[in-house]
C-alpha cells in the first residue's frame, strides 16, 4: 500500500499540498494520520518521477499540483490491480501464542484473554468513534469498517484458539464433563 | 452511585439431578446500571442464555438472588415476575417470538394490554414505539408479511414500549445479516443512551462492541470483563 | 420411484410412522371413527337379534315337534303366502261352515292333531283384576313340545288345572294357589300347578291350560298338526277351505310356487313418511359428517406437522400426488384400524348388552345374530369417512408453498373468493328445495335434499365467515382477538371443527322446530272430554244383569263412596243420562223451523241427554263444562221446564225453543218416521271446540215425555286430580269390585313419553357432539399455539391468561359453528313443520292448517348456553401455567 497512490488518486483535480492532506484524512476517517511534511516529500518525489506537475497558484498564492498523463496512467493502473495479499508478516500475536503454547510455565488462556480484552477495547473504541460521527461519511465509514472487521476477525481467531486449546487440554488430561446445558440454541 | 437496575448475586442454576446434573451457572454476580449496555459473550453452552432467562424471571436460580428495579424476583413470586415482565423488563429473542395472529401494533401493545391498559392507550403507545424503531406505517401489517429485520424491530418496539428500565436481548441479531444486525443494535444502544439498562447476549464481537462493558462467560462462570463501569466512563466523559 | 406401488409404499410407511409418533392424536382419531362405527354396529346386531323372521320364529309358533299349524278362519276360500301372518287374503265371503278337525284330516290325511286356542280374559290379582293372555291347549301333548318351558311345578293334568308365567305369578296366583276368574256374581276357580315361560309372551301375564274360560263362542279353530311335512299343495287345498297354514317344511324349503305366491300376495313395504325420511337422512348425514369433520382437524394438524416432510418431498422432486399420498397413507392406516376396532367392539358390545336390551322389550329376543353385510358396510363407511377427513388437508398440504414452509412461515392462503358464492348458491338452492318439499311433494325428499344442500353450502361459507370474524375481532379483548385470528390462520383446522358443530346444531334446530311445532299442533288440537282434573266412572262391562233402578242407585252410591275415599277432596256425583237404545231409533234435535241443531264436536260420557235433578239444578257433568253465566242461564231454563241445548253454531244462541224428536228409520220404506216429538222452551249454549256434555240437558219430565228410560250412567268426579299410579291402583280396585267399574281422569294434553325421550336423547347427543367437537378443536389449537403462549408468558402474561386464551378458542369455534348452524337449521325446520302439522283428522275448522313453533329456549341454549358451557369447561380443565420455556421450533 502506498500513500503515493492515494495522493495521486486524490489529484484528479488540482489541489495544493495542505488541501491534499485534509482530503486524505477526511476520506480515510482520520484513522491514518499524515503530516504535512510527508505530503510535500511525496509530492516532490512524484514531481521528480514525472507523475505530477506544479500548475500555477490559486487566488491565495498557494502552488497547485496536478496529474501528468503518466500520472493518470499510474492511477488507472493502481485501481485496476487488486491489492496483493501479502504473506502473513511478522505477526507478533501469532508468534507470541505459538511460543506460549510451547512454554509450560505460561498460562496460554490468560494470554488469549488479555489479548481479546485489548482487542475488544480497541473495537469498542472504533465503535465509539463511529458513534461520535467519524464514520458518517462513506469513505471514512469504509475505512473504519475495515478496522472493525479486522478486530472482529482477530477476536474470532482468539476464540477459535481458545476452544482448540481447551479441546487439546481435555484430550490430554481427564475428559472434562461435556456441557450440553439448558440452552436451546 | 445509584442502585443498579439489574443485580445478580452469586446466582447458580443446576438442571437435572444426579448423573444428569448440569451446572449452567456457577455463582455468577453482575449488575447493570441505568444508561449502560452490558454485553455477555461466550461460546454456546457457556451459560449466557441461562443468565438472561434468569434475569428476565423466565427461570429461577437454584441459588443466589436476582433483583430487578430493586425488587427481589424470588420474593415477587410468579405473578410478581409476570408483572415485572409486563412493566419493567423488555425481552428480545433471537427468533423474534412475535405472535403471528396479531398485527405489528398489537404485538407491541401486548405487554400494555396484558397489564390492563385501555386498548386505545395501548395502541397509541405501540404506534409511538413503532415510530421509534422506524416502522411507522407498518402498524397494521402482520409479522408474516414483513422481513426478518422488520420483525426484530417489532420485537424491540415491544421490548421498549411503556417505560421499560431493563432490556434483555438474547442473540437479537442471530437470524439477521450484518447490516440489519447493526441497525438493531443501534436501536438498543439508543434506548440505553436514553436511560435504560441493557443486557445483550451475543457471541459476535462486532455486536458486543456496542456495549459499554463486555462480560466473558465460560462454563457458567464470569471470567473477565472489558470496558469501564459507568462511573469511570462518566468520569472520562467529564474530562473530555 | 418406480410404479404406483412404490409410491404408496413410501406413503404408507411415512403415514404409519407419523401415526405412531403422534400416539395421542392417532388414538383420538381412531376413537372418533371407531365409536360411531361401534355404536351403529351394536344397534344393527341388537336389532337383527331382536328381529325374528319366519324361520327363526317357527319353533316359537308351532313348537319343536309339530309339522304345521292350521288355523281355520273363514267359511270361504282364502289365499296365503309362505307365512300367513305376513301375507294373506280372503277370497270368498267368509259366511259359511267352518272346517272342523275331521275336515282338516280329510284334506291332509289322518295325522295327530292338537287343538290350540288363544284367549284373553280377566283374573284376580293381589291388587284387583287384570287381563291375561291365555293359551288353551294340552301342553303335555307331544305336539305342544317347545311352546312353553316349564320352570317350576308340573303341567296341568285335568281341566281344573293351569300353569301361569312368572309375570303373573309375581302379581298374585303362584303354584298351589287358586286362579280366580270373575264370572258375574261368582268366581270360577282353577288351580295353578306350575310356572312356565311362553315362547311368545314375556312380560304380559299368561295362563295356559286345557280348559280356559271365554266370553265369546269359538270362531274358527286352530290345530297343531303332526306327521310328515305339510306341502305347498296341501296348503293350497286347505286355503280353498278357509284355513291358513304355517308349515315347517314350506318355511324351511319353500318351493318355487310358494315363493311366487308369497311375492304376489305380500303387501309392498310402505313408503316411509316424509317427516321420518327427513329425520333419518338428517341423522345419517349428521353422524357421517360429524366423523369426517371431527377427524378432519386432527388430520389437518398432522398435515401441518408433516408440512416440512412434504415440502422436502416436493423440493426433492416429488409430485403433488406423492405428497398427498403421505397423508392419505396415514388416513388409510388409521381408518382401517379404527373401522376394524369399531366393528369388533360393536359386536362384542351387542353381545354384552343383550341381557340389558332384553329387559327393555316385552318380546323374547331371537338367537344372537350378526348381520355381517351391514357390519361390513358400516365399517367401510367409517373407513371412507377417515379417508374423506384426510382428503382436504392432504389436498391443501400437497399444494402448499414449498418455499414458505421450508422458510418456516406458517400462514395459510386466503380463502377462495369463489367458495362463499358457491356456498350461498347451495343454500339458496337448498331453501328452494325445502320450500318445494314443504308442499308435501315427493314425500318430502326435497326437504332432505334441502338439508344436504344447506349443510354443504354452510361448509363452503364457513371459511369466509371465519375470516370475517377475524377481521371483526379488532376491537375485542385480547384473548378473543387472539383466538379468532388464530382460528383464521388455521382455517383447515377451524373450519371442520366449526362445521361439525354447525351440522350438529342444524340437526338439533331442525328436529327442535319439527318437534315443538308438532307438539304445538297436538296441544292446540287436543279435545278434552271434560274439565281438566275431573274424572268419570263407568261400568266396566256393558251388562250388569238386572236393571232395578233402586239397586242401581245404591250400587253407584257405593262406588261413589269408594272413589271419594280413595281421592280425598273429590266429589263423585251419580249422573243420570238418557240414550235411545232401541235399534234403528235415534234422537233428533231441531229448531222451530225444522233445521237440525248443528253439533260438530264429540259427545260426553253420559248419553244423548243428561237428565237434570228435579229441582232444576245442573248436574256437575254439565255445569263443570260451562261458565258461571251459562250455568245461571241454563238453570233458569231448567226451572221453567225447558231444555239446555248445546250447539256449535253461535248464531243459534238467541233461539228460544227446541224440538226433541225420537225418530225411527224403517228399513222397508227406507224413510224416517217421527215417533215422539217434544217441544220445549230452550236456551242454547255455544260449545265451540269444547266437548259437548250431551245434546241437551233436560228435566225428568221431558225424558218421560220422550219415552226414554233415564238411567244412572256413571259418576262425574270433581277434583279427581290424582297421580297416574294412584289412578291405576284405584282402577284395579274398582274393576275388582263386585260391581265392576272403570275410571278415567282428564289430564289435558300429555306429551307422549317416548317422543319426549327421543327428543331429549337427540339434544343430549347433539350437546355431547358439540362439546366433543369444540374440546377436540381447542385441544389441537392449544397444542399448536404453544410457542405463542410461551411468548405471551415471556412478555408478562398473567398465569390465568392461558385459561382465558383456551376458553376463547373453545368459545370462538363453538360460536362460529353454532350461530350459522342455527340459522341454517331454520330452513329445513320450518319446511318440515308443514308436512308434520298438516295431517289432521277429522278436519276441524277451529284448528289451524299449519303450526310453527320455534323452540327459542333450546336454540338459545345451543347458540349461547352451550358455547359458554364449553368455554367454562375448557377454562376449568386447562392448566393455567404458561409454558416458561422459550419456543423451540
Amino acid at each position: 500500500m502506498s500513500v503515493k497512490h492515494a495522493l495521486l488518486a486524490l489529484l484528479e483535480k488540482p489541489r495544493y499540498g495542505y488541501e491534499l492532506r485534509a482530503e486524505f484524512e477526511q476520506r480515510t476517517g482520520a484513522s491514518w494520520p499524515l503530516n504535512v511534511g510527508q505530503v510535500y516529500t511525496t509530492l516532490s518525489r512524484l514531481e521528480r518521477d514525472g507523475l505530477v506537475e506544479a500548475g500555477g497558484t490559486d487566488a491565495e498564492g498557494r502552488s497547485l499540483y496536478q496529474l501528468t498523463e503518466a500520472g493518470q496512467a499510474e492511477v488507472k493502473g493502481w485501481f485496476d490491480t487488486p491489492v496483493e495479499r501479502t504473506q502473513p508478516q511478522r505477526d507478533e500475536l501469532a508468534i507470541k501464542l505459538a511460543v506460549a503454547v510451547a512454554v509450560p510455565s505460561v498460562d496460554v488462556g490468560k494470554v488469549v484473554q488479555q489479548q481479546r480484552n485489548a482487542t475488544m477495547q480497541a473495537l469498542q473504541g472504533y465503535r465509539r468513534q463511529a458513534r461520535s460521527g467519524a464514520g458518517d461519511d462513506l469513505p471514512g465509514g469504509l475505512v473504519l469498517d475495515r478496522l472493525v472487521f479486522a478486530a472482529e476477525a482477530e477476536i474470532r481467531w482468539l476464540d477459535h484458539c481458545e476452544s482448540r486449546l481447551r479441546r487439546a487440554a481435555a484430550s490430554s488430561t481427564a475428559p472434562e464433563p461435556v456441557q450440553p446445558e439448558g440452552e436451546s440454541r | 452511585m445509584s442502585e443498579p437496575v439489574l443485580r445478580l448475586t452469586d446466582v447458580s442454576r443446576v438442571h437435572g439431578t444426579g448423573a444428569a446434573e448440569v451446572h449452567a451457572l456457577r455463582g455468577v454476580s453482575l449488575a447493570a446500571y441505568a444508561g449502560e449496555l452490558v454485553a455477555i459473550m461466550g461460546p454456546s453452552g457457556s451459560g449466557k442464555s441461562s443468565l438472561l432467562t434468569i434475569a428476565g424471571g423466565l427461570d429461577s436460580p437454584t441459588s443466589g438472588s436476582v433483583e430487578v428495579a430493586g425488587q427481589d424476583l424470588d420474593e415477587a413470586g410468579i405473578s410478581g415476575r409476570a408483572k415485572l415482565r409486563r412493566t419493567s423488563v423488555g425481552y428480545v429473542f433471537q427468533d423474534f417470538n412475535l405472535i403471528p395472529a396479531l398485527t405489528a401494533a398489537e404485538n407491541v401493545a401486548l405487554p400494555l394490554e396484558l397489564d390492563g391498559a385501555g386498548r386505545r392507550a395501548a395502541q397509541k403507545a405501540a404506534r409511538a414505539a413503532l415510530d421509534e424503531v422506524g416502522l411507522d406505517g407498518f402498524a397494521d401489517r402482520f409479522p408474516d408479511e414483513m422481513s426478518g429485520g422488520q420483525r426484530q424491530r417489532i420485537a424491540i418496539a415491544r421490548a421498549i414500549v411503556g417505560d421499560r428500565r431493563l432490556i434483555l436481548a438474547d442473540e437479537p441479531t442471530g437470524a439477521l445479516d450484518t447490516e440489519t444486525g447493526e441497525d438493531i443494535l443501534r436501536l438498543i444502544r439508543a434506548r440505553c443512551d436514553a436511560g435504560a439498562a441493557g443486557v445483550l447476549v451475543t457471541h459476535e464481537p462486532r455486536y458486543a462492541s456496542w456495549a459499554d462493558r463486555v462480560i466473558y462467560v465460560r462454563d457458567g462462570l464470569v471470567v473477565d470483563e472489558a470496558g469501564e463501569t459507568p462511573d469511570a466512563a462518566l468520569a472520562e466523559e467529564v474530562e473530555a | 420411484m418406480s410404479g404406483r406401488l412404490a409410491g404408496w409404499r413410501l406413503a404408507l410407511r411415512l403415514g404409519q410412522r407419523e401415526a405412531r409418533r403422534a400416539k395421542w392424536r392417532s388414538l383420538l382419531v381412531i376413537l372418533m371413527i371407531a365409536l360411531p362405527v361401534a355404536g351403529v354396529t351394536t344397534v344393527a346386531v341388537t336389532y337383527q337379534t331382536y328381529d325374528l323372521d319366519t324361520a327363526e320364529g317357527l319353533d316359537r309358533r308351532i313348537g319343536t315337534e309339530a309339522a304345521a299349524i292350521v288355523d281355520v278362519q273363514s267359511g270361504g276360500a282364502v289365499r296365503q303366502g309362505i307365512d300367513p301372518d305376513n301375507a294373506s287374503e280372503w277370497i270368498d265371503d267368509p259366511e259359511g261352515d267352518l272346517l272342523d278337525a275331521a275336515g282338516v284330516r280329510s284334506i291332509i290325511g289322518d295325522r295327530p292333531m292338537l287343538s290350540m286356542t288363544d284367549r284373553t280374559f280377566d283374573v284376580r290379582t293381589d291388587k284387583g283384576v287384570s287381563w291375561v293372555r291365555g293359551l288353551q291347549t294340552d301342553l303335555s301333548d307331544p305336539l305342544a313340545a317347545g311352546l312353553a318351558r316349564l320352570t317350576d311345578g308340573r303341567l296341568p293334568k285335568g281341566d281344573d288345572e293351569v300353569v301361569v308365567n312368572s309375570a303373573l305369578a309375581l302379581r298374585g296366583p303362584g303354584i298351589g294357589e287358586e286362579l280366580l276368574i270373575p264370572r258375574g256374581e261368582t268366581d270360577e276357580v282353577l288351580e295353578v300347578v306350575g310356572i312356565v315361560e311362553s315362547t311368545t309372551v314375556r312380560d304380559d301375564p299368561f295362563v295356559a291350560g286345557p280348559a280356559l274360560p271365554t266370553d265369546y263362542p269359538d270362531e274358527g279353530s286352530t290345530w297343531l298338526v303332526g306327521g310328515g311335512p305339510v306341502t305347498w299343495p296341501d296348503i293350497v287345498d286347505l286355503n280353498a277351505e278357509g284355513a291358513f297354514v304355517l308349515s315347517r317344511s314350506v318355511v324351511q324349503h319353500p318351493s318355487a310356487e310358494a315363493l311366487a305366491n308369497d311375492k304376489d300376495i305380500r303387501p309392498p313395504s310402505s313408503a316411509p313418511q316424509a317427516s321420518e325420511l327427513v329425520i333419518v337422512v338428517l341423522i345419517v348425514v349428521m353422524v357421517v359428517l360429524e366423523v369426517v369433520l371431527l377427524a378432519g382437524p386432527a388430520f389437518a394438524v398432522a398435515a401441518r406437522r408433516q408440512a416440512r416432510d412434504l415440502a422436502l418431498i416436493a423440493a426433492s422432486g416429488g409430485t403433488a400426488r406423492q405428497s398427498r399420498r403421505v397423508l392419505l397413507g396415514m388416513a388409510i392406516v388409521i381408518g382401517a384400524v379404527a373401522a376394524v376396532i369399531g366393528a369388533v367392539l360393536g359386536v362384542v358390545l351387542a353381545k354384552l348388552l343383550q341381557p340389558l336390551a332384553q329387559r327393555q322389550v316385552s318380546d323374547w329376543f331371537g338367537p344372537f345374530e350378526v348381520p355381517w353385510l351391514q357390519v361390513l358396510l358400516v365399517a367401510v363407511i367409517g373407513f371412507a369417512a377417515a379417508i374423506c377427513a384426510a382428503v382436504v388437508p392432504a389436498w391443501i398440504a400437497s399444494r402448499q408453498n414449498v418455499v414458505g414452509v421450508l422458510a418456516g412461515r406458517r400462514s395459510e392462503s386466503l380463502p377462495s373468493r369463489r367458495s362463499p358464492v358457491i356456498g350461498l348458491l347451495l343454500i339458496v338452492t337448498g331453501i328452494a328445495s325445502a320450500a318445494f318439499g314443504s308442499q308435501n311433494a315427493f314425500n318430502g325428499i326435497p326437504i332432505a335434499l334441502g338439508v344436504l344442500l344447506c349443510v354443504a353450502g354452510l361448509l363452503f361459507i364457513l371459511p369466509a365467515l371465519v375470516s370475517l370474524a377475524a377481521r371483526l375481532s379488532a376491537g375485542l379483548p385480547l384473548a378473543i382477538r387472539f383466538a379468532t385470528r388464530d382460528a383464521d390462520r388455521h382455517r383447515t383446522r377451524t373450519v371442520p371443527a366449526a362445521g361439525a358443530i354447525a351440522v350438529t346444531v342444524v340437526g338439533v334446530v331442525t328436529l327442535g322446530i319439527a318437534f315443538t311445532s308438532d307438539e304445538a299442533q297436538n296441544q292446540a288440537s287436543y279435545l278434552q272430554s271434560f274439565r281438566i282434573g275431573d274424572g268419570v266412572v263407568h261400568q266396566r262391562h256393558s251388562d250388569w244383569g238386572d236393571t232395578d233402578p233402586d239397586q242401581l242407585a245404591t250400587r253407584w252410591q257405593n262406588v261413589a263412596a269408594q272413589v271419594e275415599k280413595a281421592i280425598p277432596g273429590s266429589t263423585a256425583t251419580p249422573t243420570t243420562g238418557a240414550s235411545i237404545v232401541e235399534e234403528n231409533r235415534y234422537l233428533g234435535v231441531e229448531t222451530d223451523d225444522g233445521e237440525e241443531v248443528p253439533l260438530d264436536t264429540a259427545l260426553g260420557e253420559f248419553g244423548d241427554l243428561i237428565v237434570a235433578d228435579p229441582d232444576g239444578s245442573l248436574p256437575p257433568s254439565a255445569s263443570r263444562a260451562l261458565s258461571e253465566r251459562e250455568v245461571a242461564v241454563a238453570e233458569e231454563t231448567l226451572r221453567s221446564s225447558g231444555a239446555v241445548v248445546f250447539t256449535s253454531d253461535a248464531d243459534l244462541v238467541s233461539t228460544k225453543s227446541v224440538h226433541l224428536i225420537v225418530r225411527e228409520f224403517s228399513e222397508e220404506s227406507e224413510e224416517d218416521r217421527d215417533v215422539v216429538t217434544v217441544d220445549v222452551p230452550a236456551s242454547y249454549i255455544e260449545i265451540s271446540d269444547r266437548v259437548a256434555p250431551a245434546h241437551a240437558v233436560v228435566t225428568p219430565a221431558v225424558v218421560e215425555k220422550l219415552g226414554v228410560e233415564p238411567q244412572i250412567r256413571g259418576l262425574y268426579v270433581e277434583d279427581a286430580d290424582i297421580s297416574a299410579e294412584a289412578q291405576t291402583d284405584l282402577d284395579e280396585a274398582l274393576a275388582a269390585g263386585q260391581f265392576s267399574t272403570t275410571m278415567q281422569v282428564e289430564r289435558g294434553y300429555e306429551q307422549p313419553d317416548a317422543t319426549l325421550i327421543a327428543w331429549l336423547l337427540l339434544v343430549t347427543l347433539g350437546a355431547v357432539l358439540m362439546i366433543g367437537g369444540a374440546l377436540t378443536a381447542t385441544h389441537l389449537a392449544l397444542n399448536d399455539a404453544r410457542p405463542d403462549l410461551a411468548t405471551l408468558s415471556a412478555v408478562g402474561a398473567r398465569t390465568r391468561t392461558r385459561r382465558a386464551v383456551a376458553a376463547a378458542y373453545a368459545l370462538v369455534v363453538a360460536v362460529l359453528g353454532a350461530v350459522p348452524g342455527a340459522l341454517v337449521g331454520f330452513v329445513p325446520g320450518i319446511a318440515i313443520s308443514y308436512p308434520i302439522t298438516t295431517e289432521g283428522w277429522p278436519q276441524r275448522t277451529d284448528v289451524d292448517p299449519h303450526y310453527l313453533e320455534i323452540p327459542w329456549g333450546i336454540i338459545g341454549i345451543v347458540v349461547v348456553g352451550l358455547p359458554l358451557l364449553i368455554a367454562l369447561i375448557v377454562a376449568v380443565t386447562t392448566r393455567s401455567r404458561l409454558p416458561m420455556v422459550a419456543r423451540v421450533e
